[in-house]
């Protein structure tokens, strides 16, 4: 009867455990803005049966940006930015949920932010997208 | 051990289990204003895996700021207009041409009318149910910042994001698309206008560059085209002007290593090149001019 009780205990205990690190969820926040005027609405990204989302976006002269991407759910995921033509301009992977960029162009550029996930499992990877600017003092 | 204090122990855990299986529930309910900040946007703005930014207005009332460009008061929405808004489109549209309005009017120094424009941006936000955003608060806020450009650019910017995660909760993303479409349409006529004025190369570059920003708004509001009249008549205009941005090549060459850091920060030394832009502009200006005055009448 002990024995049984005891293996009981232990399934449930490794079931909480298991629930309670499959719902592990960071939190994403504006703190990383601050010092920065937030550049429109925070974007919010849902990959949906894919490895890769794509953020268009533009970046001006005479500005600062930081680019924050942010995951509730996926810790480590790759970021690249290229031009509109495809060249890229940056290429960096983040470890823990929450990455962010500080830029700034000598010209007004359109450029494209992607994401990728490395495990297809994370098909379903959420993203939340804050972009933040201040002038560039000479 | 004692089978009663066992048995205590797993009644605990299950309590544990139970308990975060409830939290998780109790967080899937309505988000009320109290409960939004940035740390619960639940609602996910996706569109065959990508999003499309569209600049904050008040990046380019800085811009302006910047180049030394004084605000020109009789080209912005008269608040005369505010009493022909009477559909829930048109009052989105205005909000956001207001709201524009409103940072470009106090690039510099207090404008006398900024109490009127604040007033209509708050009455116009109680019509379509953001009340609980633009709040007498906020109102007196914004008012107590007209001093410092700055500081108001600041919170402005927070309060637009705010009533922009408020919207897309409460179900009224296609408000919200008004809005946003109203707000560029309004500081990319403001910036033709200036243009027009001054003839600066700068403000000419930002002009094409808005090509990019044009797309991203179109593709924003392209999930609601079906939804409303209003909103096919809009991406329809904006899509005309879309395509006199079409005649427009755009070129980037970079140095040896494409960025450099200054500071932590990353500096790309881009030159970027626009070509055939002679005619463009001429067509975007005038473009530009015909559907903003649509808007406001």
């Amino acid at each position: 009867m002990m024995k049984k009780i005891y293996s009981l205990f232990f399934i449930l205990v490794l079931t909480t455990a298991t629930y309670i690190s499959g719902q592990k969820r960071n939190v994403c926040n504006n703190k990383l803005l601050e010092g920065f005027v937030q550049d429109g609405p925070e974007y919010s990204l849902k990959l949906e049966d894919s490895k890769t989302g794509k953020i268009f976006l533009s970046f001006f002269e005479g500005f600062q940006y930081r680019l924050v991407i942010c995951s509730e759910n996926t810790k480590k995921y790759k970021i690249a930015l290229y031009d509109i033509e495809k060249k890229v301009l940056f290429s960096g992977t983040c470890e823990d949920y929450i990455k962010y960029l500080d830029l700034k162009f000598k010209s007004s550029i359109a450029c494209i932010a992607e994401i990728r996930v490395n495990d297809y499992s994370n098909s379903k990877a959420r993203f939340s997208i804050s972009i933040g600017f201040k002038e560039v003092v000479k | 051990m004692n089978l009663k204090i066992l048995f205590r122990i797993l009644f605990s855990f299950t309590l544990i289990l139970v308990s975060c299986i409830n939290r998780e529930k109790e967080s899937n309910k309505e988000l009320k204003v109290s409960d939004i900040t940035s740390d619960s946007a639940r609602l996910f703005v996706t569109y065959k895996n990508s999003v499309f930014c569209v600049p904050s207005p008040q990046l380019i009332n800085l811009y302006l700021k910047r180049l030394g460009i004084y605000p020109v008061r009789t080209i912005i929405n008269p608040i005369s207009n505010l009493e022909k808004y009477t559909t829930s489109a048109k009052k989105a549209e205005n909000f956001g041409v207001y709201g524009v309005d409103l940072g470009y009017m106090n690039i510099f120094t207090v404008s006398e009318n900024t109490n009127e424009y604040v007033a209509a941006v708050s009455q116009l936000a109680t019509e379509l149910n953001m009340g609980v955003i633009f709040t007498k608060e906020v109102y007196d806020r914004i008012l107590s910042l007209k001093n410092d450009e700055d500081s108001l650019a600041h919170y402005l910017s927070g309060i637009f994001s705010r009533a922009d995660l408020y919207m897309k909760t409460n179900s009224q993303e296609r408000t919200c698309a008004l809005i946003v479409a109203g707000g560029w349409i309004e500081s990319f006529y403001l910036l033709c206008n200036t243009y027009n004025n001054y003839k600066i190369n700068g403000i000419r570059d930002l002009i094409f560059q808005q090509k990019f920003v044009l797309d991203n708004v179109i593709k924003s509001l392209a999930p609601f085209y079906e939804s409303s009249s209003e909103l096919q008549d809009m991406i329809d205009n904006l899509v005309e002007i879309a395509y006199d941005f079409d005649m427009l090549d755009f070129k980037c060459s970079y140095q040896k290593s494409v960025y450099k850091f200054q500071k932590d920060v990353m500096f790309f030394e881009n030159e970027c090149e626009v070509m055939n832009t002679a005619e463009s502009m001429k067509t975007i200006i005038k473009s530009i001019d015909k559907l903003r005055n649509k808007i406001i009448s």
